[in-house]
């Protein structure tokens, strides 16, 4: 009977050691060539050793296991171990052998180990479980509902180093000249995103433009005024400044 | 009080007051013997006046915002006009002195009577508003508190879910298996931490009046655990300068902080890094430093941000602008993030 060979991939050092101990326990016929405790390591011994097949982590330092699956295209067998279930579809569509996750009883590992066997003695290439269409309704019935990533914090640099402000602190954004100014309750920062850009990754319910120049954090407003010119103009807590609202983002403050 | 102002329930008990006023107006107040004709007075008064303060209550619903008691009035005076329209066509021929006469006597009555009716009645109109105006309260109050008992208990849940995410238990729960047959004291250790994570997690979620030693105990075990996981990738160094272990210190601020650290600073990296934690306490300040070795991830662009706006939230619902995060990343020494919280 011909010998198997596989490597193990996982940054964790007890889970990595413990994946192949479990292997060889179950599977006598399977010798594990080496392990890999990132990535990057993975590909290189997988380039290297041709192994049959190998059993990866997915968050890992470097490359994750689903880079070095895409990565691999399909010219050795992977099987994923992780935490995370949400990876399942992509594992997929990469020609996962399987999915195990962590803990991974010894009850599911034998399993996989079963599957295992069956497709590699199998003459012809067994056809996808799943096929690409599939694949694409699965992952849109699967897709999360949550919200898409706005920013939550923004970058600001000073001198050498970077500074991170929440954006919950922060009052508004106003272009001024070349730079936009990031106003917070004591203290201004400025900043290279244009307000255009910045509107677009802020989030919408909380971030209103108001104005061609500037968008505020509805959170902070404290006063909605009319000026003696009958324009609208916005005040926040403890600022001595207000915003002016152009005529074209005044509806918004109607519906209020 | 909510009968229908129609009905003939209603109806029926106004006419018996109706008369009971004017039987009380023949026998003691009023000389004219012909009771009928009071009793006539009586019922066409209140009726009137009850019918045209109806209207008036109708014009209030139709335009809301309205000062009802104006309507209220004009429908008393429409009321009075009305009834002493009526009484003087029915009554007017059965007195033979004439109408200028009729008049002084009988509108002297149906101000009388009207001024009567309309006290009651418009105590009815009260008291019902009233009972709206208080069952709507009721139900406003009970909305409210409902919509916080469901908040609190949101609260709750998320604070569980915050805490023990569940990647992390089943992460380390694999490690405990995988440790069992080949190092069982290293595992034991393991589940020991895992163990008071658990306990100071769960109990904080029931209790009030949460310490910083509390806080440091937690992120110790936490650490503790990875330090298992990653073996050589992790050190860390939790150092308590307040010298006060019973400062009281909020949940959920320091533990996503740790947590950040581990997850963009160490845990990205294949040699890892160094955690350190800091606490110090000046005059009316409580310092918090905690810093990672790691290169460091843009938090802008990975996971954390959204972990420390949560964080900054909370600090402000708690101190309102007197708490401090301020966050800052250099390429060779890492991300520090400095917290600093008045006591």
């Amino acid at each position: 009977m011909k010998k198997w060979t596989a490597i193990v991939a996982d940054d964790e050092i007890h889970l990595r050691k413990g994946i192949a101990a479990l292997l060889e326990k179950h599977w006598p016929g399977l010798e594990i060539l080496d392990t890999a405790d990132n990535g990057n390591r993975a590909l290189e011994l997988i380039q290297t050793l041709k192994p049959d097949m190998a059993f990866l982590d997915i968050q890992m330092p470097g490359m994750s296991g689903m880079d070095v699956a895409r990565t691999l295209g399909g010219r050795c067998n992977i099987i994923f171990i992780t935490a995370h279930d949400r990876y399942a579809v992509d594992a997929f569509e990469n020609a996962a052998l399987d999915y195990l996750i962590k803990p991974v009883s010894e009850r599911r590992l034998k399993l996989a180990i079963d599957r295992l066997k069956q497709r590699l003695n199998a003459t012809v290439p067994p056809r996808p479980v799943l096929r690409k269409k599939h694949l694409e309704e699965l992952r849109q019935a699967l897709a999360p509902t949550a919200p898409p990533d706005y920013l939550r914090l923004i970058k600001v640099t000073m001198g050498t180093e970077l500074m991170f402000i929440p954006v919950s602190k922060i009052f508004f954004f106003k272009s001024e000249a070349k730079y936009t100014r990031v106003q917070t309750r004591k203290t201004e920062y400025l900043i290279r995103t244009p307000v255009k850009e910045l509107e677009g990754r802020l989030d919408p319910k909380q971030f209103w433009r108001i104005h061609r120049n500037s968008i505020i954090n509805v959170d902070r407003i404290r006063i909605i005024k009319r000026s003696p010119h009958y324009q609208l103009r916005v005040g926040f807590e403890e600022l001595k400044e207000t915003l002016a609202v152009s005529r074209s983002y005044e509806h918004r403050f109607k519906q209020m | 009080m909510n009968r229908h102002p129609y009905s003939a329930a209603t109806l029926g008990t106004e006419a018996l007051f109706h008369t009971i006023i004017a039987l009380v107006l023949h026998f003691m107040v009023i000389p004219d013997p012909d009771f009928w004709e009071i009793f006539f007075i009586a019922q066409v008064t209140g009726f009137s006046i009850k019918f045209s303060v109806q209207l008036g209550l109708y014009l209030v619903k139709r335009h809301p915002g309205s000062w009802p008691g104006a309507f209220i009035f004009l429908g008393f005076i429409l009321g009075i006009l009305v009834s002493g329209g009526i009484n003087w066509a029915f009554l007017s021929g059965r007195h033979p002195i004439g109408a200028t006469d009729f008049y002084k006597g009988t509108f002297l009555y149906i101000l009388v009577f009207g001024g009567l009716f309309s006290v009651p009645i418009l105590y009815f109109f009260y008291a019902r508003d009233k009972l709206r105006r208080s069952q709507k309260r009721i139900q406003e109050e009970k909305l409210k508190r409902l919509t916080m008992e469901k908040e609190s208990a949101t609260t709750t849940l998320r604070l569980l879910q915050a805490q023990i995410e569940p990647h992390f238990l089943f992460n380390t729960l694999s490690n405990v298996l995988m440790l069992i047959p080949t190092d069982p004291d290293t595992a034991e250790e393991m589940l020991s931490d895992l163990n008071a994570y658990l306990r100071i997690s769960l109990e904080r979620t029931r209790q009030e009046g949460f310490t910083l030693s509390q806080e440091l105990d937690l992120v110790r075990r936490y650490l503790n655990i990875f330090k298992i996981r990653l073996g050589e990738r992790l050190e860390f160094d939790i150092d308590d300068r307040t010298g006060k272990p019973s400062l009281p210190f909020p949940p959920l601020i320091l533990q996503p902080l740790v947590e950040n650290a581990v997850k963009y600073g160490i845990e990205p990296l294949v040699e890892g890094g160094k955690i350190q934690v800091i606490c110090q306490k000046t005059n009316h300040k409580l310092h918090i430093r905690i810093s990672d070795t790691g290169t460091g991830t843009d938090p802008v662009e990975g996971g954390a941000g959204i972990g420390l706006d949560n964080v900054n939230s909370r600090l402000e619902s708690i101190y309102g602008h007197e708490a401090e995060l301020t966050l800052k990343q250099s390429p060779d020494r890492g991300t520090t993030v400095i917290l600093e919280v008045p006591l």
